[in-house]
């Protein structure tokens, strides 16, 4: 049976830079704002599903993740503890889709180094927009997910590809 | 000639076999004795007799022997099929024509496999079937063996391949042994598997089974493909053939695959030359080694995307306008899908949270076209065809078939100023999947040198051991190895399962590297942990038959799916997000499946945890393999 997380937008979302992240958000409300203006409700309600959806597809236009300095996605992030997010990260079964090293892979998107920023982060895992399961704060707390942010954020950066001749072949 | 029984019942047809018999033995003899009349109460001690005398017997002597069965015919029929192999864990139900395959056949073409479970038969069989496009026959018992076979034979079904299967059967109550064999008897052995095979009979002659063993291999291979089943009644194996039988095979041809309706097909080709952003879409497409040719001409003539979906070989992944990588299908005005085993699928993503929805993945007024035999044929009770897909032509015809009118009909249309759109949109769509290579090897970096192994160093390093090599990838996840390695031969890949039933894939690649031993290429098999544990006896059915397989382990520990599936629940009502693994992990104890595997007799190393063993161990053996034998690397893997 297909699970489907390959083709979670929230592999797209986690690619961008913060502030372009932030202005792709605001840019989608405020379509979403003259849409429902001029739209019956039930439309509104199907174009804010489309916009919900597709906002993350304008984040991936933007340059690829690697350059995101890591502190800068920390920044608004509660004290995390890398450590502690390990153990978290395997615990509650976030590695099953991502893989230990967050990376990513046929299931699930790439998380690591550079993951949304804290907020981004918690609200996508409070209510994933794709197919990946919700966490609620029952079962994973902020502080749980700080530490897990952490974790993501201290994750090394691969070497270039022109360094590993098995990926240019 | 047309073939003849002569209608007796058992009994005197055996008489009349005896004394058939005894008349064919004593027939060289010129001093043909009289027959004595032997009282064998009378008789308290063997009598000295002449050679002649023992020769012919007397008519009331019971005749225990027989130099012709009815299964010597069987395996006529059988080579008149073409068939190279018989896979079958034996079964006595079948014990009659199992004889006559090894003495009287030889056990050459057919030969006998020995397998450890039928469903390894069938997978085998299906594997097969997909490298060499023609089947190779199973045996089993018409009960607890094609019990043991079903989900392979639904496998096998839903990934329409033709697989044979031969149940043996004791259909004279009267003439069962008492016990076993009354429990491996059946009245209709083939029902249970009806619903998911194309054609089935229980013939009750030799000219019968002749008809109908020509008939099933008829239907396995016309497209739609499908499994067969012919049931072998025990006496039918057994009855000695009398010496007066005439008997005779039908020629057998296998029909022409049908073609799309010539109007339908310019219609399609007007759409396609029209088109700002065609996409072809293809699945189960490529049923020869033309098929790949034919879809790289047609992508090639309208400088349109390709988009494989990985049931067959379908497309070399490095091609210019492969756009597997990319997501072509949101961009499109018009979808091509050829012989796609789920359309809707394509065009449509689905979100699987506590209310389930979907959406659209095409752009508003997006034309979808079909081409498949599955128009042609669809069954109710099992629900493999997938969603209902809205489609604006739909035409029923095998597509590699169809496709050569298709590019005819194109290359008519063609303008010269469409000419020029392609040449630029060509040039767009390579720059396209040469980005998408490269976001490939991006994301393979990274993890690159984690414990456990990541997924895309495990394709990597396989791919660096085997690149030189003639290879084929018989089994495995098409992920990585599609994104990475160059697969630009149409026997490199042969798909998945089809029914997604798990323990198909170490089968179905000892059965795939039977098929690619002959011509000598190397074959290659991701091979995930849960479904080798179905039925791990194949990998002796592979050392036993010095049948050269590298066998690279995905080794998640777990049945991963699945866990994923749990952890699902488990979040979804928010309680016990850290006890999804239980009931899905394969640990405690981790299984050493490099010792499971030398104890069936293959070469095996491993568990490798660390990435910078593993080169040096897939060298080596890949070494053993090249050697004509099979060789597995257990490698702990990342889960995904």
């Amino acid at each position: 049976m297909r699970f489907g997380y390959s083709a979670d937008r929230l592999h797209q979302g986690y690619g961008g830079p913060p502030k372009l992240y932030a202005k792709a958000e605001r840019v989608a409300l405020h379509l979403k704002v003259m849409l429902m203006a001029q739209l019956r409700l039930t439309g509104a309600i199907a174009v804010t599903i489309l916009i919900a959806v597709t906002a993350p597809a304008v984040i991936a236009q933007t340059p690829s993740g690697q350059t995101t300095p890591a502190g800068q996605a920390a920044a608004a992030a509660p004290a995390g503890d890398a450590e502690k997010g390990k153990v978290l990260f395997v615990k509650n079964g976030c590695y099953q889709c991502h893989n230990y090293e967050g990376h990513g892979g046929a299931a699930g998107a790439r998380l690591a180094p550079n993951p949304l920023p804290f907020r981004g982060f918690v609200n996508y895992v409070r209510s994933p927009r794709g197919d990946m399961p919700p966490y609620t704060a029952r079962v994973m707390s902020e502080q749980d997910l700080a530490d897990v942010h952490a974790y993501l954020r201290s994750r090394p950066r691969p070497a270039p590809v022109s360094s590993i001749p098995l990926l240019t072949r | 000639m047309k073939p003849e029984l002569p209608s007796v019942g058992r009994r005197g047809f055996l008489k009349r076999a005896a004394a058939a018999s005894a008349a064919a033995l004593a027939a060289p003899t010129a001093e043909a004795a009289p027959q004595p009349a032997v009282q064998r109460a009378a008789v308290p001690a063997t009598p000295i007799m002449s050679a002649a005398a023992e020769a012919a017997n007397p008519p009331e002597v019971e005749v225990l022997t027989a130099d012709r069965t009815g299964s010597d015919f069987m395996v006529d029929v059988l080579k008149s099929l073409g068939f190279d192999y018989i896979c079958a864990n034996p079964g006595s139900s079948f014990r009659g024509i199992h004889e006559s395959v090894i003495n009287y056949g030889g056990n050459r073409s057919p030969e006998l496999i020995t397998c450890c479970h039928e469903e390894s038969s069938v997978a085998m069989a299906h594997g097969y079937a997909k490298v060499e496009g023609r089947p190779l026959g199973v045996f089993a018992h018409g009960t607890v063996g094609l019990q043991h076979a079903s989900m392979a034979i639904y496998n096998a079904w839903c990934d329409r391949v033709p697989v044979y299967v031969m149940l043996g059967n004791q259909l004279d109550a009267t003439m069962r042994r008492p016990g076993a064999e009354w429990a491996h008897s059946v009245q209709d052995a083939a029902s249970m598997v009806r619903d998911y095979s194309k054609w089935d009979d229980t013939p009750m002659s030799l000219p019968h089974f002749a008809e109908s063993a020509v008939r099933a291999y008829k239907i396995a291979l016309t497209p739609p493909m499908a499994p067969v089943v012919l049931v072998l009644n025990a006496e039918l194996q057994e009855r000695p053939l009398a010496s007066d039988t005439k008997l005779a095979i039908p020629k057998v041809t296998v029909p022409a695959p049908p073609q799309g309706d010539s109007g339908a097909v310019a219609e399609l080709a007007r759409l396609l030359v029209a088109a700002e952003h065609p996409v072809i879409v293809a699945d189960r497409f490529a049923r020869t080694p033309a098929g790949m040719q034919r879809l790289v001409e047609l992508a090639e003539t309208l400088q349109a995307s390709v988009v494989d979906q990985g049931g067959r070989m379908n497309f070399p992944s490095r091609h210019p306008l492969n756009q597997s990588q990319a997501r072509a299908i949101a961009d499109a005005d018009v979808v091509l899908g050829l012989e796609m085993s789920d359309f809707w699928g394509v065009v449509n993503s689905f979100r699987d949270q506590l209310t389930r929805t979907s959406r659209p993945t095409t752009r508003p007024g997006t034309k979808f076209v079909s081409i498949t035999t599955g128009d042609l044929y669809v069954r109710a009770n099992y629900q493999d065809f997938q969603r209902f897909a809205e489609v604006d032509l739909a035409i029923a015809a095998d597509a590699e078939a169809t496709v050569p009118s298709l590019i005819e009909a194109v290359k008519r249309a063609i303008t010269a100023d469409r000419r020029r759109l392609f040449e630029s949109r060509g040039a767009k769509l390579a720059e396209a999947s040469r980005a998408a290579l490269d976001r490939s090897r991006l994301e393979a970096s990274y993890a690159w040198d984690a414990t456990p192994v990541s997924t895309a160093r495990l394709c990597a390093e396989i791919w660096g051991q085997i690149r030189n090599e003639d290879w084929a990838l018989v089994n495995g996840t098409g992920g990585w190895a599609r994104r990475l390695w160059n697969f630009d031969k149409p026997y490199q890949s042969i798909g998945g399962s089809g029914g997604a039933g798990v323990g198909y894939g170490a089968p179905a690649a000892v059965g795939a590297a039977l098929a690619h031993m002959r011509h000598g290429r190397l074959s290659v098999n991701i091979q995930t942990d849960g479904d080798l544990m179905y039925a791990p006896g194949v990998l002796w059915t592979a050392a036993h038959h010095r049948i050269p397989l590298l066998s690279v382990m995905h080794n998640n520990r777990a049945y991963h799916q699945e866990l994923m599936h749990v952890q699902k629940m488990c979040n979804r009502h928010s309680r016990g997000i850290d006890r999804g693994r239980l009931g899905s992990e394969l640990v405690d104890p981790a299984i050493d499946f490099a010792k499971v595997a030398q104890g069936l007799g293959v070469h095996a190393e491993g568990p490798i945890t660390d990435p910078k063993d593993l080169g040096p161990a897939i060298a080596r053996a890949v070494a053993v393999v090249k050697r004509g034998e099979p060789a597995l690397v257990d490698v702990v893997c990342q889960p995904r």
